[in-house]
């Protein structure tokens, strides 16, 4: 089925409404933040910026989707698919193994709940009746569409018996039929929404409240029968967009999520949040015994052989092969990877001559680096290589000459010096000098493509997708379908400007300072001649005791001008424009590093690369919210 | 496949690049999809990338097309059959309803505020089923009209004013009993009639074709013109024409308690000025209450001109085929219809026909211009 110009669009989850369709533009390499990790038993917590993929992951436990899989299971496109949902235990020879429970309609709902005038200390019960009745009613209609019955006609058939004795008093009303739960279910629903309006019934607050989340143990303890027969073997609850709820709300229910230990499975999902710098800069939750956690950039990001990579990869030729105007074809063989045409052979050629011609005036009478030269100058390569190998040099030899300032080491420098020295970040920090001083495209190729993604994939889908309609219209003009280094960087690089410039009316003055600072703090120390941090900055770090410090000021709220940096913080973490790093070890200190989005980066012309960080302290980060970034007054340092 | 021509045609007279096609085909492509592809006068085949494609090839330079592009772009008006059906699905509660409510709350001298006690009394009740809705053309939508106003009876929504003897009977005679069964007081037959009649439209450009002044003295003529002297009869003329006994519709209404409303789906305000500066005369004339409304009014800003798009208004003005000026256009008074009936300069398509009140070029049939979503006339006439 082939109806899409542009598949790479199709970027909410939500959006994609026909299951088939969302299977065949689900990459199963999502599946790899799943390992390990004790799903079926424990609840899991996943967050990400938006975008990241949560929503995806839940609904691919759906009765809809599973069941469509199942079909499908033996076409070629979705048996890997398939074999990593049998390998987990999602399904097998015989169908679906899983009910999957997921509310629909988002959480913002539940907020008018958690008003303290309406009901007082009974808001947060009130909220869970609530939810239980509308998991309860989830279930029932989840059940159904699994085993294709009609809803709620056959709930007859359904029957809830108790499994497991328990000393809990519960007001479900189990052991029962489908039809009695969907009755009592409905009921409360119906009472709850009435006494929204205390002018009009009865019904107060305290009539309708439940002790705690209820839904969770009573699907734990019971077994599920159709036709008295057991119908379905495990039970996940699937809960989005928890970050809608208000800040009680989700506090209370992940308490008591964690306090019940359910035995069925209960998935969590919630994007990270602004208003909630604690939870966003604090340690993880804490996993292994009693629950786990996914955060999903920070599980991109692991260097696990380009996880990431790969599976922007997988996506991207999904999506390009479910055009209606690409032939089967790759995205990837139409994004041009290399330099190496004849057509740059002069830029680099010239390149090379200049930065020879530096090089020979700057050392005229200095014999110490003749050995070093005389190397380069015997290089065969290709014109490129000529040029990065000899950027490279002058790198070195800028690193040296601050070496020997500090050392009074004069004497001439070895080759086998010169081969040590030249180490991979060396060699990629020269492609980005050369890129500012020679404007030779630095964002070309899919591996860079997915690396600006920020280990986002709403954000790779947006920007392959804008490649892809380069592509498209290319061939739409009979054109060559390969886009050239020349034509991804423009088109990158003018999508980022729009997007930048779109979003940032949306953010105040400090978010806008504190970025901007790090953006030039990042550029100062990337092109400095002697790159000491390369391939380049692209972020900064703080002490995780002055993080502490940060969530503490949170905590207390008042005037702290601490508070507002963790909210600047967080917002920036939120809305993806900085991206955290936690516990990183460095100089016998932990540090909470953070990162550019690499979309400000290619705004910046900075590297894709991560490990170029500078520490700071809050007085400084403080500093450049208020007033933004200071050019230091020539002592050197970096503020 | 030809959806892909007619874009590599479109790039090929536009002179686009890569740039140029990845920017406008998104929007050209959800356009057509969303709304232009609807259009429900071109011919087999033809979709709307492809017109767009001929109809900027005929300009003979790269500025025209690229402001004829610009046109299209930014300020064509179409309506889809989508948005004309929510026009029709408001028009009783948004515009119909709250006419009843104030002649209701006249006669009950009661304060148009008090919405409720108004709604919910006797005498409402028996006004809204003593309204008659009928179709002043084939643009009434009736069958979506009536499909939206479950309140409504049967007996009271018609395609037409045209009815038959054998349908007024059964219609009365159910006003009757219905009136009976709100007031539990047996209605007399002389008591069956109805006293609102709305005359729905889809739309109106001028105006000139619903009604205007005759070159006789006290005359009109017109849509309305013709309802009122056939169906509701004259009482400034004599004649058998305008005695308004010749109809099986005339014996249910009585001619000195009816209100004639007149509604129109959407209609420009010059439109409406029209109508209501000449219903004022013609009613004051002919001795009957009347209301005009209009769902959507297309602004006057929205037209055409020299001053808010004079490029365009270049090229209005210099593609043109006076072949179409018949004496059906002549009765908009102009003598041309480069900007449309009437000079009306709308750059309004609807989906099912361009109204000669738009711009020439967007409705042109002729073979010499090419319209861009040309219009199919009416036999017998086209204004």
């Amino acid at each position: 089925m082939r109806d899409s110009r542009n598949p790479f669009k199709l970027r909410i989850a939500e959006k994609i409404e026909n299951d088939e369709t969302f299977l065949r533009l689900f990459s199963p390499s999502i599946l790899d933040s799943l390992e390990g990790k004790d799903i079926w038993q424990k609840p899991l917590f996943i967050s990400s910026a938006p975008g990241g993929g949560k929503t995806s992951l839940l609904r691919l436990l759906t009765p809809g989707v599973l069941k469509t899989l199942y079909s499908l299971r033996s076409r070629e496109h979705y048996r890997d698919l398939a074999q990593r949902l049998q390998a987990l235990g999602a399904i097998d020879k015989s169908g679906p193994l899983v009910l999957g429970i997921m509310l629909r309609g988002g959480m913002r709902k539940y907020r008018r709940l958690s008003d303290a005038a309406l009901y007082g200390d009974k808001a947060v019960w009130t909220f869970f009746a609530l939810l239980d009745a509308r998991i309860m009613l989830a279930s029932l209609r989840s059940l159904t569409e699994l085993k294709g019955l009609a809803y709620p006609a056959d709930l007859k058939r359904v029957y809830f018996e108790i499994q497991r004795a328990s000393d809990w008093t519960s007001h479900i009303p189990v052991p029962c039929s489908g039809t009695k739960l969907y009755d009592w279910a409905i009921e409360l629903e119906r009472k709850i929404g009435e006494s929204l309006d205390p002018f009009s019934s009865g019904i107060t607050a305290s009539s309708i409240a439940h002790d705690g989340f209820e839904s969770l143990r009573m699907l734990g303890d019971c077994a599920i029968s159709i036709d008295s027969k057991p119908a379905i073997r495990r039970v996940v609850v699937l809960l989005d967009d928890l970050h809608e709820l208000s800040g009680l709300q989700w506090e209370n229910l992940r308490q008591e999520v964690l306090r019940i230990r359910p035995s069925v499975g209960i998935w969590l999902s919630q994007r990270l949040e602004a208003f909630n710098p604690r939870g966003i800069l604090s340690e993880t939750l804490g996993h292994g015994r009693d629950y786990e956690e996914l955060r999903l950039e920070e599980f991109w990001s692991q260097p696990r052989a380009k996880t990431f990579e790969r599976m922007a990869r997988n996506v991207a030729d999904l999506r390009s092969k479910n055009s209606s105007e690409m032939e089967a074809a790759e995205f990837t063989s139409c994004l041009s990877d290399t330099l190496d045409d004849p057509e740059w052979d002069d830029t680099f050629i010239k390149a090379k001559s200049e930065c020879e011609s530096r090089l020979k005036e700057k050392i005229r009478r200095n014999n110490r680096y003749q050995d070093w030269l005389a190397d380069v100058q015997k290089f065969q390569g290709t014109p490129r290589e000529a040029a990065i190998r000899w950027r490279v040099l002058e790198i070195l030899i800028s690193r040296e000459e601050r070496k020997a300032q500090r050392a009074f080491d004069f004497g001439p420098l070895s080759v086998d010096e010169l081969d040590q020295s030249e180490e991979s970040d060396v060699r990629n920090a020269a492609e980005v000098f050369l890129h500012k001083e020679c404007d030779i495209p630095l964002y070309f190729g899919m591996d860079r493509l997915a690396r600006t993604a920020s280990y986002n994939l709403q954000q790779f889908l947006w920007l392959a997708g804008e490649l892809f309609e380069a592509t498209i219209s290319s061939l739409l003009l009979k054109r060559s379908g390969v886009l050239s280094p020349v034509q991804q960087e423009k088109i990158v690089k003018r999508s980022i400007k729009d997007e930048w410039e779109r979003r940032q009316p949306k953010f105040d003055s400090t978010v806008h300072n504190l970025i901007s600072s790090i953006a030039a703090i990042s550029r100062e120390a990337t092109f400095l001649p002697n790159a000491p941090y390369s391939p380049g900055v692209t972020g900064i770090a703080i002490s995780m005791a002055e993080v502490q410090t940060l969530i503490i000021a949170s905590n207390e709220g008042g005037t702290s001008p601490y508070r507002l940096l963790a909210e600047t913080l967080s917002l920036c973490i939120a809305n993806s424009l900085l991206e955290v790093r936690r516990n990183h070890q460095c100089k016998g200190k932990s540090w909470m590093i953070f990162y550019l989005n690499r979309m400000i980066c290619v705004y910046n012309d900075l590297p894709l690369n991560y490990g170029g960080w500078r520490e700071q302290s809050l007085h400084n980060l403080l500093q450049w919210i208020e007033v933004g970034y200071q050019k230091p007054k020539g002592n050197g340092t970096l503020i | 496949m030809r959806i892909l021509l007619a874009e590599q045609l479109i790039a090929k007279v536009m002179g686009w690049g890569v740039d140029d096609v990845s920017r406008e085909r998104p929007m050209l492509q959800a356009m057509a999809d969303y709304k232009y592809d609807s259009y429900q006068q071109f011919s087999p085949g033809m979709r709307f990338i492809e017109s767009l494609a001929l109809w900027l090839g005929q300009f003979d330079t790269d500025d025209e097309r690229k402001v004829a592009y610009d046109f299209v772009k930014n300020r064509l008006l179409f309506c889809s059959q989508p948005e004309m059906n929510h026009m029709v699905s408001m028009t009783y509660r948004d515009i119909i309803k709250p006419i009843l409510i104030r002649v209701c709350a006249e006669e009950l001298g009661t304060p148009t505020y008090q919405v409720a006690k108004i709604v919910n009394s006797k005498h409402f009740a028996v006004l809204q089923r003593r309204c008659l809705f009928l179709g002043l053309s084939d643009g009434g939508k009736i069958d979506v009209f009536r499909h939206c106003n479950p309140e409504l009876r049967h007996e009271q929504i018609f395609l037409t004013h045209e009815l038959t003897q054998d349908r007024v009977e059964t219609m009365v005679e159910a006003l009757r009993q219905d009136i009976s069964a709100i007031t539990g007081a047996t209605v007399l037959s002389e008591e069956g009639y109805f006293r609102m009649i709305f005359l729905l439209d889809d739309f109106a450009g001028s105006g000139l074709t619903n009604l205007r002044e005759s070159a006789k003295a006290k005359d009109y003529e017109g849509k309305l013109a013709k309802f009122v002297y056939t169906v509701m009869g004259s009482t400034v003329h004599s004649g058998t024409d305008v005695s308004g006994k010749g109809t099986p519709l005339s014996c249910a209404i009585r001619r000195s308690d009816v209100h004639l409303g007149i509604i129109l789906y959407s209609a420009t305000q010059q439109a409406l000025d029209h109508l209501l500066n000449q219903l004022a005369r013609f009613a004051k004339d002919e001795s009957f209450k009347f209301h005009c409304e209009a769902v959507q009014i297309v602004r006057e800003a929205d037209k055409v001109n020299e001053l808010n798009d004079p490029k365009f208004s270049k090229l209005v003005d210099s593609y043109y085929d006076s072949s179409v000026h018949d004496k059906h256009m002549e009765v908009g008074g102009t003598k041309d219809v480069k900007r449309g009936f009437a000079a009306c300069s709308l750059p309004l398509v609807l989906f099912h026909n361009t109204p000669n009140n738009s711009i020439f070029l967007l409705w042109s049939w002729s073979e010499s211009t090419i319209g861009l979503f040309p219009r199919v006339t009416r036999h017998g006439g086209d204004a």
